[in-house]
């Protein structure tokens, strides 16, 4: 396990009500070696709180689902890239929404990238792969 | 100045020219002298009232009248005398003669005052007017036979006819419409009506009146009523009139505002679908994905020897499978709802309440108050169980504590509405879901940490919106506890007394 530059491993905070869902990605994970911390929010709003309360030490990345109850995907980028401390979040959307105007907003909110969960399920591993190349190759705020 | 012996058929002094034409002339011919005798008659005269001459010369000519006419004819036979003038007689009224089988033929007769040396004298050319009373009779047949109420105004802007529709659509016998001003006819409200018609005499024109506008008439009764009206200028012997035909729209005007309301109804129909197909697949395909996910993860571990897991899956997966079937139902049942519209029953609402609560929330530590001991009303009860149970369940199941209340109001808003409260003391809903918690799979916690489909609130809604009913809901979180939801429903009208 390569860690980032700055010598700290990169957490991953997976927002997500779906537990199967959760599953999938840490099982995932486990297959890829990949042992850095996961947290978890089970929707936006408790995502937020969990940044606030600076419960997922930086760097991170937040593993991003769409559709939850209370504050979904799209609510939760609003609030992020409104926070001034939060902002520069690096964000994955990982969702089942084929839909084109989600597609679109989630871009509007700048992230990293977009990733459809039911097109991938047996190339799951090549997303998370992907991930993983990802922050050893990015420099993370 | 001819003259004419009064006696039989000897015209002696008479040229055989001048016999020969008043003998074979075409039309009935009769003399009548002065005392009111029948001096003379021709041949078409003998053939028109069926006599010979000689049953008819000498005698008076109210012979040939009517009976009822009898009496009256000296005098007006003396009125012709005093003013003698060639004339139609009783022009205004239809005349019959009585012919010698006592049959009563319709006439017009024409008057001739003639001046002899001994006395004055009348010739009356008779004709026969059957056939112009039928044809007159079969146009007064086909006039009020009609199927729209057709007026004759004049210029004035008097009515001097109107058919039996006409009376039918207006509610007025044609006895108090006859010789009335038209504007009888018009809601007051349009002053300009005189105007109109002024304006319209001065160069008519056959056409629809109104082109264009919504045309109204006004009913005996005051209440309006919507029309079309065709309007047709006659020139008559006595003037213009000006012949209106007006037909009732009202149903016609009905069933267009019916069919647009159907439009409107099928196209929220159509949007309902559309949103429905689309959040429905999105929704549904989530429980298949998870169990997808774990059959494949069941394969890998299997694959690998690895069965720790496996229980833990299958588990899971049974839980997803349930959930799914229970989305299906309540899906079902939402689109269902409100189709089919049940008979009003009589029941105690608050009774209703009661049994709801004993049936369907087993946790015994809920608290049931009551905003009353009973409510007696009639409505439709299937469907207000249906949305009582779901709010009354719901405010156990998001409720944060194991213990708390429900508390049910119900009371009287309007002669056919009542309007119930369902209270909880749970952690209450922010604002900002108050709109969208009523959509459909939409729930406040994630599923997995409390179950619920999503659709109790969206079928809420649509059974009160199918009565008519409206639902709100009242709750402030995270300020202050508690959550209101209240809801109006159609009730009959009646004369109970809430206890």
């Amino acid at each position: 396990m390569a860690p980032a530059e700055h010598g700290k491993q990169v957490s991953l905070l997976i927002v997500d009500d779906d537990d199967i869902d959760v599953m999938g990605v840490r099982r995932a994970l486990e297959k890829l070696k990949i042992a850095n911390p996961t947290f978890r929010a089970r929707d936006g709003l408790e995502a937020l709180e969990m940044l606030r309360d600076e419960m997922v030490p930086a760097p991170f990345i937040v593993l991003l689902d769409l559709n939850m109850p209370r504050m979904n995907g799209i609510e939760f980028l609003r609030e992020l890239r409104a926070d001034k401390v939060l902002t520069t979040t690096v964000v994955f959307v990982l969702t089942t929404s084929k839909a084109d105007e989600d597609m679109v907003m989630a871009y509007e909110k700048h992230i990293a990238g977009y990733m459809t969960k039911s097109a991938i399920n047996r190339d799951f591993m090549g997303a998370i792969g992907l991930l993983e190349h990802y922050w050893r190759i990015v420099e993370l705020p | 100045m001819e003259v004419i012996r009064s006696t039989g058929t000897d015209f002696g002094g008479v040229s055989p020219l001048y016999q020969n034409i008043v003998e074979h002339a075409p039309s009935a011919i009769v003399l009548v002298g002065l005392a009111g005798h029948i001096e003379l008659l021709n041949l078409q005269a003998e053939k028109l009232f069926g006599y010979e001459r000689n049953e008819l010369i000498g005698q008076a000519v109210e012979v040939l009248l009517p009976p009822p006419s009898r009496a009256n004819h000296p005098k007006l036979r003396q009125i012709f005398f005093d003013t003698p003038t060639s004339r139609q007689m009783a022009s205004a009224r239809k005349i019959n003669i009585v012919r010698r089988d006592g049959s009563e033929l319709p006439v017009e007769i024409r008057l001739h005052p003639i001046f002899t040396e001994s006395e004055p004298k009348v010739i009356a050319i008779v004709a026969d007017a059957s056939q112009q009373r039928r044809q007159e009779e079969n146009f007064r047949l086909a006039i009020e036979a009609s199927p729209s109420a057709l007026l004759m105004v004049n210029a004035d802007g008097t009515i001097e006819m109107a058919n039996q529709q006409t009376s039918i659509i207006f509610g007025y016998p044609a006895s108090e419409l006859l010789g009335q001003p038209i504007e009888k006819l018009i809601p007051q409200r349009f002053e300009n009506h005189r105007h109109l018609r002024n304006a319209y005499i001065c160069d008519p024109q056959p056409r629809a009146m109104g082109g264009g506008r919504d045309l109204y008439a006004r009913h005996r009764n005051g209440g309006e009523i919507r029309v079309e009206v065709g309007l047709n200028p006659i020139r008559a012997t006595d003037g213009i009139k000006i012949l209106c035909s007006v037909i009732d729209i009202t149903e016609r005007v009905r069933a267009k505002e019916r069919l647009e309301i159907q439009q409107y109804e099928l196209k929220r129909s159509n949007d309902d679908l559309s949103a429905f197909a689309y959040v429905a697949s999105h929704d549904l395909k989530s429980p298949l994905r998870g169990i997808s996910q774990l059959a494949n993860w069941i394969t890998e571990d299997l694959a690998e020897g690895n069965t720790t897991a496996i229980n833990g899956h299958l588990c899971m997966m049974q839980k997803r499978i349930s959930r799914m079937e229970k989305l299906l139902d309540d899906l079902l049942l939402y689109s269902r709802a409100g189709r089919s519209k049940s008979l009003m029953e009589d029941l105690d609402a608050y009774e209703l309440v009661r049994q709801i609560f004993d049936s369907y929330l087993p946790v015994s530590s809920f608290q049931l108050y009551l905003g009353g001991k009973s409510f007696p009303m009639r409505t439709y009860i299937p469907t207000l169980e249906q949305v009582l149970r779901n709010l009354m369940s719901n405010a156990v199941k998001h409720h944060d504590r194991s213990y708390g209340t429900i508390t049910v109001t119900v009371s009287r808003v309007a002669d056919d509405l009542a309007e119930f409260k369902v209270i909880d003391d749970g952690p209450g809903i922010a604002a900002k879901f108050h709109q969208r918690i009523f959509q459909m799979f939409q729930t406040l916690r994630p599923r997995d940490e409390v179950e619920g489909s999503g659709m109790g609130l969206a079928l809420v809604k649509k059974l009160v919106e199918s009565a008519d009913g409206k639902i709100s809901l009242h709750s402030n979180a995270p300020t202050q506890r508690g959550c209101t939801f209240i809801f109006t429903w159609p009730i009959a009208p009646s004369l109970y007394q809430e206890g």
